[in-house]
């Protein structure tokens, strides 16, 4: 990285080579504990990259500071160009470039799968309803959930409504996916249909980052992995030597304990 | 006389009196309403606020006008307010000049207070994720209350604000200690001609009755539209044909009536 020459305020035209996402010395405090601490990482444009950890480790933080759900207390982010600072415009364009999933879904129970998919781009990009319906039901293919269109939530099985709230952030055509533990809330015969249709995501080129614990789904997809442990980056490696060779005492722990 | 305490030749006779009184309670419950719940909006905003000089002065607003009696309150405001010479000789006094107006007054802020602590309870009902879920989506904040926050809000609040809403109406009748005509009045007035006890208190109780259940077929019309969402939906497979009605069918309303 050659420190950056742009004022602030300047309008984000990203380099060809800056990565998609920088986090760089983040911070986040909770109190006095340090739910972050001085997190350094790079995510290429279209890499994959997947983050693991026992709980309480601080990848849920990690990944929600990017979109600024949480508030990072110290260092530096920059996603897509765009340097994020405490001014509510910055995170605004943020978001516009980053779809999120949740571990809970989260999809508004008073719509259905269709609306869930079009509110964002009707209210964010003044889409018609007729255009939003389109898209909606586009990408609604995407995760195979165009006959189910038309229900509510409260019909539709674990799945199908992650698969819905992957079809709602596709809808704002994001250049960057989060998932937040995408597959934990999910009855087991359910995962991998959710792990597939993410799958078939990161073919397209977009990036990732995704917060899972399934390893089976990290080795196929993530082009790199990343260990952390109380608020730091404690190993990250391609997939392979990640699992096969793990360096640190604490990813072998881990790694011991989910994979028995 | 029938044997029953109820005169019908003076229920006749005076129903249309009655139905004029019920005229006024229904404005007397309609116009507070309507005013109270928008009133309810800005100092419910103020109320959720992260800053104390806002927070402060609705909270206050909140714990004075539940707390204060109703008749108090109405009293205040129709005898109290026509002392001060500088109210009466404003433009205001157009308001608290008539006893119709010191009502409306009272019962707005009344109404506006415990409707601030309803809004307030379905605001902070409405799950955090889906809030975080729309923020990530990049909608505005203003756009997540309209089209997220209230919709949900509004459903989780409904059962609350029907409560709210019939013993208001019930409520209104105090506005006849200053002399408005409402329902109540008008039923009183005819006892003190008649001396009979029972007639027009009944009639008038009927007639309430009748305002009260009409309000609350509203609600739940309201609501199980509001509800759609959580219906299972009649798939054509499974859709029953509708059963005649019968006295199974009547049996079963009157049980759901119990």
């Amino acid at each position: 990285m050659t420190p950056s020459t742009e004022t602030p305020g300047a309008a984000p035209v990203p380099e060809a080579d800056e990565p998609a996402i920088g986090l760089y010395g983040v911070v986040k405090l909770y109190g006095s504990h340090r739910a972050l601490d001085g997190v350094d990482l790079e995510v290429r444009r279209g890499e994959k990259v997947v983050i693991c950890g026992p709980s309480g480790s601080g990848k849920s933080t990690l990944i929600r500071t990017i979109n600024g759900l949480e508030r990072h207390d110290g260092g530096r982010i920059r996603v897509n160009g765009i340097e994020l600072t405490a001014e509510e415009g910055t995170v605004q364009d943020i978001r516009q470039e980053v779809g999120m999933v949740f571990q809970h879904f989260n999809l508004f129970p008073h719509l259905t799968a269709l609306e869930n998919c079009m509110l964002a781009p009707r209210l964010n990009r003044g889409l018609g309803k007729e255009q939003a319906a389109r898209l909606a039901m586009r990408h609604l293919e995407r995760v195979h959930l165009a006959d189910h269109a038309g229900k509510y939530p409260a019909r539709l099985s674990g799945g199908q409504q992650q698969r819905v709230a992957i079809a709602r952030a596709l809808c704002m055509e994001p250049r960057i996916l989060l998932f937040d533990e995408p597959t934990s809330a999910l009855d087991p015969e359910m995962v991998n249909e959710v792990l597939g249709v993410i799958e078939e995501l990161a073919a397209t080129g977009v990036t990732m980052v995704c917060v899972t614990h399934e390893m089976g789904f990290a080795r196929r997809v993530a082009d790199r992995c990343v260990f952390m442990d109380r608020g730091m980056i404690v190993e990250q490696g391609p997939a392979y030597d990640f699992f096969a060779q793990p360096r640190s005492e604490r990813l072998r722990g881990f790694l011991a304990q989910i994979l028995r | 006389m029938s044997g029953l305490p109820i005169d019908f030749d003076l229920a006749w006779r005076s129903l249309p009196e009655l139905l004029a009184g019920l005229q006024v309670t229904v404005l007397i419950t309609v116009l507070p309403l309507l005013f109270g719940l928008a009133l309810a909006f800005p100092i419910c905003f103020a109320r959720m606020s992260a800053r104390r000089w806002l927070s402060l002065p609705a909270e206050l607003f909140v714990v004075f006008f539940r707390g204060a009696p109703l008749l108090i309150l109405l009293y205040v405001v129709y005898y109290g307010f026509g002392q001060i010479a500088l109210l009466r000789e404003g433009p205001l006094w157009l308001l608290f000049g008539s006893p119709f107006g010191c009502a409306i007054v009272a019962l707005t802020f009344n109404h506006a207070a415990y409707m601030t602590e309803v809004l307030r309870g379905s605001l902070l009902a409405v799950p955090g994720g889906i809030v975080e879920a729309s923020e990530a989506l990049g909608i505005s904040r203003r756009h997540i209350f309209i089209w997220v926050k209230m919709p949900l809000a509004i459903r989780y609040g409904l059962k609350a604000y029907q409560n709210e809403v019939v013993s208001f109406v019930k409520g209104t009748a105090i506005v006849s200690v200053v002399t408005i005509t409402d329902l109540t009045a008008v039923a009183n007035g005819i006892f003190e001609q008649t001396y009979d006890p029972f007639t027009p208190i009944l009639c008038a109780a009927a007639l309430y009755w009748a305002f009260i259940n009409l309000l609350r077929i509203g609600f739940e019309l309201w609501g199980r539209w509001l509800g759609r969402h959580q219906r299972e939906e009649a798939s054509p497979l499974t859709a029953e044909a509708p059963r005649r009605f019968g006295l199974r069918r009547l049996s079963s309303l009157a049980k759901a009536m119990l």
